[in-house]
């Protein structure tokens, strides 16, 4: 009796496993028949290009006769470096300051001085010079002491920008606004600003008044 | 009854089963080789009426002059499953027919790409198979990161937080990069039909709504006409500020970073077209009695 009931579980268990492999195979059938009615084809491309962006200046003043001269030039490696717009802002809260160079705009109504070239990498853009305008010189002056008196001159550049139709975009028209990551290195000293106003953004370098 | 469940559970019945199922799916392969088969006795028959499809992406840019095509597969005739297929770079002036490169198709004058500026990008399709057509296009669009790694959006919460995964931990991160900023203009939407729920930031799928017939193509109306990448690109500035005041770094966040377009056009036969469409892409389409598909909700 124990052996007919081990042959019945043993027919009962393979009748199990082939009735699922049926099972699989009309379904696997069924698939078949669908994946193969139908003609169809693809084909595809791809392709893009790496941005290089990135730039390097070094600026330099000179004060003499209330006069404030500031050369800007593009010192890194050409080939790492792409060209540039710069524009640049004086404050002296005493004094009016205009600034003089044929290659330096100031559009009406805006603050800030526009270099109408664009500086190429290696090359030094037209010196922007920035008069202070009436300050009373002799002993009764009230500038005693040179050191004193501060003008302060700030700076920014942006990598040259073009329209839709790749014309450049005047310097005066091109977007300034961006996040900045300011760092400040050099002597163990390190300072970190975020922004992304113009004026926070700046780059500043404070310079000195001298005698007259 | 009894008879009836004693022979269900008989031996032989489970038997011949197996047998029907194993019989069943021979035939339904032999199905699928079989018109395979009769396609090729057609050629021997000398009618010319193999069923080849066949596929061929097309870029127009600047300074071309008609449309170059840059990647194709076509079924080979008189073969039961080989394909004649090439792809070349797509934006790289690239030509099936001249097997050259010519990136000054692409960018003109310029010595490299210029962020900003709207380059001419005429996507196309032809069909260069003897069987009419539906085609598709989808456009994926992403950046690649200067050490090559593709990179994703990060996917964000109800709130807006953005969701760290484990790729990002290994530096694999846009953070404000979108592929978005890689701006494909799509032009003849009354011909090319957006998909917009297959569509998202990274991806584009477009349907051409009518018949392509053989040796016709799509030129006349490209689903495309400008490439632009936003200035926005140039947004994340680090500057580093000598400690004399100066001399200034400027290093954008992604400068060396490469913007990818990718185009994948697929298409399928015409016949049988509202089953064939979403059995092989997925889709649900109405056709009408003219062969104008239009996209089902």
């Amino acid at each position: 009796m124990d052996k007919h009931m081990e042959k019945k579980r043993k027919w009962e268990a393979l009748r199990t496993g082939l009735l699922t492999a049926a099972a699989v195979m009309l379904v696997m059938s069924a698939l078949m028949g669908t994946a193969w009615a139908y003609f169809s084809t693809y084909a595809s491309a791809k392709g893009g290009y790496t941005l290089h962006m990135g730039h390097e200046e070094k600026v330099e003043e000179d004060f003499n006769s209330w006069q404030k001269v500031i050369n800007i030039k593009s010192t890194a490696n050409p080939k790492d470096s792409r060209p540039v717009y710069i524009r640049a802002r004086g404050f002296c809260p005493d004094y009016e300051i205009t600034y003089e160079c044929e290659k330096w705009a100031q559009p009406e109504g805006d603050d800030w001085v526009y270099y109408q070239d664009v500086l190429p990498p290696g090359e030094t853009a037209d010196p922007l010079k920035v008069q202070i305008k009436d300050v009373p010189s002799g002993e009764n002056s009230g500038i005693q002491d040179a050191d004193s008196f501060n003008v302060i001159i700030v700076y920014e550049t942006v990598e040259i920008q073009y329209d839709e139709s790749g014309n450049l975009i005047p310097p005066e028209k091109a977007d300034w606004n961006r996040k900045l990551q300011t760092y400040r290195t050099g002597s163990g000293t390190t300072a970190t600003e975020t922004s992304g106003s113009d004026e926070d953004a700046a780059e500043n370098t404070e310079g000195a008044g001298g005698e007259n | 009854m009894k008879n009836l469940k004693k022979l269900i559970t008989s031996p032989a019945v489970t038997i011949a089963l197996f047998i029907l199922a194993s019989v069943l799916l021979l035939v339904s392969t032999i199905g699928g080789i079989r018109a395979a088969f009769q396609a090729i006795s057609e050629i021997y028959s000398g009618q010319m009426q193999m069923h080849c499809i066949g596929v061929t992406l097309q870029e127009k840019c600047a300074g071309d002059e008609k449309p170059r095509a840059v990647a194709h597969r076509d079924h080979l005739e008189n073969t039961a499953d080989k394909w004649d297929e090439e792809s070349l770079q797509l934006l790289a002036g690239a030509d099936l027919e001249t097997k050259k490169t010519d990136n000054s198709l692409f960018l003109g004058s310029d010595t490299e790409f210029k962020p900003g500026k709207a380059y001419t990008e005429e996507l196309s399709v032809a069909n260069t198979g003897n069987i009419e057509e539906y085609v598709r296009v989808t456009i994926y669009k992403y950046w690649v990161d200067p050490d090559g790694n593709k990179v994703f959006l990060n996917e964000t919460d109800d709130e807006g937080n953005e969701i760290v995964k484990e790729k990002d931990k290994k530096g694999i991160s846009t953070q404000g990069l979108s592929p978005a900023l890689i701006k494909l203009n799509l032009t003849n939407s009354n011909v090319w039909l957006l998909d917009e729920k297959a569509s998202t930031e990274e991806r584009i799928v477009v349907y051409y709504n009518s018949v392509l017939a053989p040796g016709e193509d799509t030129s006349k109306t490209p689903l495309s006409d400008k490439l632009t990448i936003d200035r926005m690109v140039g947004d994340k500035v680090t500057k580093t500020v000598s400690d004399d005041g100066k001399t200034i770094t400027t290093k954008y966040d992604y400068d060396g970073w490469q913007f990818c377009l990718e185009a994948v056009v697929d298409a399928v036969q015409n016949h049988n077209a509202k089953d064939a469409i979403k059995s092989v892409w997925g889709r649900d389409v109405n056709v009408d009695n003219k062969g104008m598909i239009t996209l089902a909700d």
